[in-house]
């Protein structure tokens, strides 16, 4: 019985749709648990269901005028006679979802050594040696490279300096960043550096370099002192205090926000996620990349291993995720970035962000390689590849070939095509699509195609039991979940 | 390496939902599939002593539902691409 | 509470005037002559009355004896004229509406009281009428507004009704007062035809925002609140073709009991497919026009939605966008989100209890419509 006064009709008079059976619009499924699935849209809106419900709208049956309805409808799994708005607006979603695709390439990695002083066990590419001419990236590459740079049309372009250990090339990355910003008075784009670096050569003078550009410091920081001795061993034993004493120097010179670190996770690391903690946090460290192990070694590993590090490395992941948590609860915002990625992934309506997860696979068209010889990769898996004797992914050469050459090239446009999300088995109806990626590199690595076959992959493994842990927290556990949504960067 | 035998009759599910659901298994075992009148046989190797049959029954029920949703909006995704891609000039 | 119109006003002279005079009140006895017919003299102090103004409002109550023509002693309640505000006199009855004050919070013009919407808590119950009377006078008071004026608005009704004017309104605001923000209300559902929005946008007033409703999530709901079918799809269009034309336009919410349960999914609906408005505001219900007589079917404590308030804040402000709650008291906002309130409510009609005269945030909260006074939240405290 309405309450409203006589001239006013109840809903059932404006409700078209009343009688009618509504229409499905585009959406995947994926299992999260015992028995919940998530069910995504074209652009990524979510909603958790059990089996029964998900049946029910799928098979058309959802009754009218209930909650779930109205959820379905909202989020546009639905439309009904009511209202044809919903086309407009999924067509607006999808566009704003795929338009970070048009900015392009915005990342350009700058090896400007192979030199390094380390020799950490996980690495492909350095070379112990002081012969400068062999390794180090001269200018005339370095000029070519820019060229490359600013043909992006990115509104945003950040220069990345690596290597080996980049400060031994210090002279070049000065002449890099004064020759980028000089072009950069005409081209106008949000221009920024980063080096990683060990942090052996972190003189003042190169602190000074770095504040006066505006320059970002991102270090290797493994976790507590044996461990991270152990996994880069460098003569004289003693990168952990190099490292540490190096990031406090950073820290109080640059300013904290100004320098970051990683971590690359090995076999030891495995058992001691909160020790490696506690190292970040005793280090005034604001946040932490629960890297997973790299599939690339001297030698890549069968797909029997590939996917039981996975589940080993997951233990390690929730471990920290969950101490990480307990540190938030007490006060303390402390960040696990990959996850932070991910949260922002499931939230956001902007595509995109970070290089490694997305469709179409980041490769060149979201980040590119140029090496000290002026060879250009797609990616630094792909150069990773090259090291160990596979040169599928490089795209040519800075002095030989040019920006369309590079781009247009057929490896990296039949690459790019053949591994996109929606066309590819158990991912074009996967749940997790909008927000999960592509990676063709690590395909062809570890299967030996760019696509390969998603039961067997270890990336397809990592990221939906990443999805569904970060979910079900979302879903279920309101501290968690107030910690991780206050993570979300808008 | 234990071996099961499956049957779906295939006017309930058609084969490519049964080879889609069978899929998603490859790292646990591989298949021989047969069909037959409207019968069709999978017999399964399994790698472990893992009973994998009532989640393979399962997974057949899901990809049956993928399959429905995906026929029924394929006209709309076009349409929905479509007007994403024509010039609405409105970019957020 | 301040009365913006008085009948009882006493000639002291006769009046010259056979219509009805729109004009500015002044109150510089010095002013050269051949300005003063088309100004008000406003005397609060019983000095000689200068001659030649257009209408002299005495706002005091000492006898002068010899009054020029059109003299006028002003009602009690419309003392607190001054100087710059803009009245109109209406000769046949002595009637004076106030039609701007230059010191108030807010000055809203009624464009009209025709709509095509017909809301279940309207605060200005549509009637269908002839009121192009209410445009013809609102184009001869812009002029007249003072420039230095911080904002001003334009309301209804559905102001697009008011046709071609509606585009002549925004031009002559902008022309007369171009360092003034105008804020207009409108349901959005005539700006589903793209030509009007880029009419709007062609005058490219320099900082138009248009204010429209979004009660629900899905068409039904909102349907029945605006009591319109296909509603919620035109005011969607209407809003997209506005952005189109990059026009600013906010979002506003009304809540209450038909739809405070589905404000967490409104939120989120905003926060996916309408990013790019300019601003959003969650507003309390006033408890006038229909919102008084459909009370029943209204009234919520806003104490008893504070959760979905919250909400509803968290999620669109997590998405970057700028978020306001109005008429809302602070002391039923939870704290967390108490930043987001705003001092919204136009002081005519703003009162606060006498519970609040030891409240420590009197000073930023909004406070009541005078008309809800009857009807408080039961959790008003003193903060």
């Amino acid at each position: 019985m309405s309450l409203l006064g006589k001239k006013f009709k109840g809903i059932e008079a404006f409700d078209q749709a009343a009688n009618r059976t509504y229409q499905l619009l585009p959406s995947r499924f994926a299992a999260l648990d015992d028995g919940r699935y998530l069910l995504s849209n074209e652009v990524g809106e979510y909603l958790v269901v059990d089996r029964k419900h998900l049946e029910s709208y799928v098979k058309k049956q959802v009754p009218h005028d209930t909650d779930f309805y109205y959820d379905l409808k909202s989020k546009h799994f639905l439309f009904d006679d009511d209202s044809n708005v919903a086309i407009d607006l999924l067509a607006l979603k999808y566009r704003t979802k795929a338009q970070r695709i048009a900015q392009f390439t915005a990342l350009h990695l700058f090896v400007v050594s192979l030199r390094c002083d380390y020799s950490c066990q996980y690495c492909q590419v350095s070379r112990q040696t002081d012969d400068k001419v062999a390794f180090d990236m001269s200018e005339e590459t370095a000029d070519k490279a820019l060229d490359l740079v600013f043909r992006s049309p990115s509104p945003a372009i950040k220069i990345e300096f690596q290597g080996g250990e980049p400060l031994l090339n210090f002279n070049l990355i000065q002449y890099i960043v004064k020759e980028a910003r000089w072009r950069n008075l005409v081209h106008q784009r949000d221009l920024q550096f980063v080096i990683t670096s060990n942090l052996s050569f972190l003189s003042d003078e190169v602190l000074s370099f770095c504040q006066e550009h505006n320059i970002q410091l991102s270090t290797s920081l493994d976790g507590p002192e044996s461990l991270h001795n152990s996994n880069r061993p460098r003569p004289g034993k003693n990168s952990y205090q190099l490292t540490v004493d190096g990031i406090q120097k950073a820290q109080n010179f640059l300013g904290r926000d100004k320098i970051g670190a990683l971590m690359t996770t090995t076999e030891r690391s495995l058992s001691q996620v909160k020790a490696i903690i506690d190292t970040y946090l005793e280090n005034n460290l604001d946040c932490i990349f629960l890297r997973p192990l790299s599939p690339y070694g001297f030698a890549i590993k069968n797909q029997q291993a590939q996917k039981y590090d996975v589940d080993r490395w997951f233990e390690f992941y929730k471990e920290g995720l969950d101490y990480i948590l307990e540190i938030n609860r007490q006060g303390h915002t402390f960040v696990e970035v990959y996850t932070q990625l991910i949260v922002n992934k499931l939230l956001s309506p902007f595509g995109q962000g970070y290089v490694d997860l997305q469709s179409p696979a980041g490769a060149a068209i979201s980040a590119i390689v140029y090496n000290y010889d002026g060879d250009v990769y797609a990616s630094d898996e792909a150069r990773m590849l090259a090291e160990m004797g596979d040169k599928k992914f490089r795209l040519g050469n800075v002095h030989t070939e040019s920006y369309e050459d590079i781009w247009l090239s057929d490896v990296l446009l039949d690459t790019l095509e053949s591994s996109l999300s929606e066309s590819l088995p158990m991912c074009s109806d996967c749940g997790f699509l909008p927000y999960c990626g592509t990676d063709p590199v690590y395909h062809y690595a570890t299967q030996g195609d760019v696509v390969g076959n998603k039961a067997l992959s270890g990336f397809c493994s990592k990221n939906m039991k990443i999805f569904k842990y970060v979910i079900r927290l979302l879903e279920s556990d309101s501290d968690a979940r107030d910690i991780l949504l206050s993570w979300v960067r808008s | 390496m234990k071996t099961h035998e499956l049957n779906f009759d295939v006017r309930v599910f058609s084969l490519d939902t049964v080879k889609r659901a069978l899929y998603r298994f490859s790292d646990k075992c591989s298949f021989d599939i047969q069909l037959k009148d409207n019968d069709i046989t999978v017999t399964l190797h399994v790698k472990t002593d893992e009973d994998l049959t009532s989640k393979i029954k399962n997974e057949v029920l899901d990809q049956d539902l993928r399959d429905t949703l995906s026929k029924e909006t394929a006209n709309i995704r076009t349409l929905i691409l479509a007007n994403a891609f024509s010039n609405t000039g409105l970019i957020q | 509470m301040i009365c913006l119109s008085a009948k009882d006003n006493h000639s002291l002279s006769p009046i010259s005037h056979t219509q009805p005079f729109i004009a500015k009140i002044t109150d510089n006895p010095h002013l050269p002559r051949a300005l003063r017919p088309q100004y008000i003299f406003l005397l609060t102090v019983a000095t000689a009355i200068p001659e030649g103004f257009g209408l002299v409002l005495v706002a005091h109550e000492s006898d002068e004896g010899i009054y020029p023509v059109n003299t006028v002693r002003i009602s009690q309640e419309l003392r607190y004229l001054k100087e710059h505000d803009v009245i109109k006199f209406y000769p046949e009855d002595g009637k004076i509406n106030v039609l701007y004050r230059k010191e108030a919070n807010a000055n809203s013009f009624l464009l009209t009281e025709r709509c095509n919407s017909f809301c279940i808590m309207c605060s200005q119950p549509p009637r269908d009428v002839d009121d192009s009377y209410l445009v013809d006078d609102l184009l001869a008071t812009i002029p007249l507004i003072h420039p230095e004026t911080h904002e001003i608005g334009f309301t209804g009704g559905e102001t697009t009704l008011v046709g071609d004017q509606f585009i002549r309104l925004i031009q002559s605001a902008k022309n007369h007062l171009p360092r003034t923000a105008l804020h207009i209300l409108s349901n959005g559902r005539n700006f589903q035809h793209l030509d009007l929005a880029m009419k709007v946008a062609k005058v490219k007033h320099p900082d138009l925002m248009i204010g429209i409703p979004l009660y629900a999530d899905y068409s039904q709901l909102h349907d029945f609140i605006v009591q319109a079918d296909n509603a919620f799809d035109e005011t969607l269009r209407g809003i997209l073709n506005l952005k189109r034309c990059q026009v600013k336009v906010e979002i506003r919410v009304v809540i209450h009991q038909e739809n405070y349960q589905r404000l967490p999914r409104l939120a989120e609906f905003i926060a996916r497919n309408l990013l790019f408005v300019d601003h959003v505001a969650l507003m309390g219900l006033e408890i006038i026009g229909f919102a008084k007589s459909n009370l029943n079917a209204l009234w919520i404590d806003p104490y008893n939605y504070r959760d979905e308030l919250k909400n509803a804040v968290d999620i669109m402000a997590r998405a970057g966008m700028r978020v306001s709650i109005y008429n809302t008291p602070l002391c039923v906002i939870p704290e967390s989100v108490r930043n987001y309130a705003a001092q919204s409510i136009s002081d005519w009609k703003n009162d606060y209890l006498d519970e609040c005269a030891n409240c420590s945030a009197r000073q930023q909260c909004s406070g009541f419509f005078s008309w809800n006074l009857r009807k408080p939240s039961q959790y008003i405290k003193a903060l």
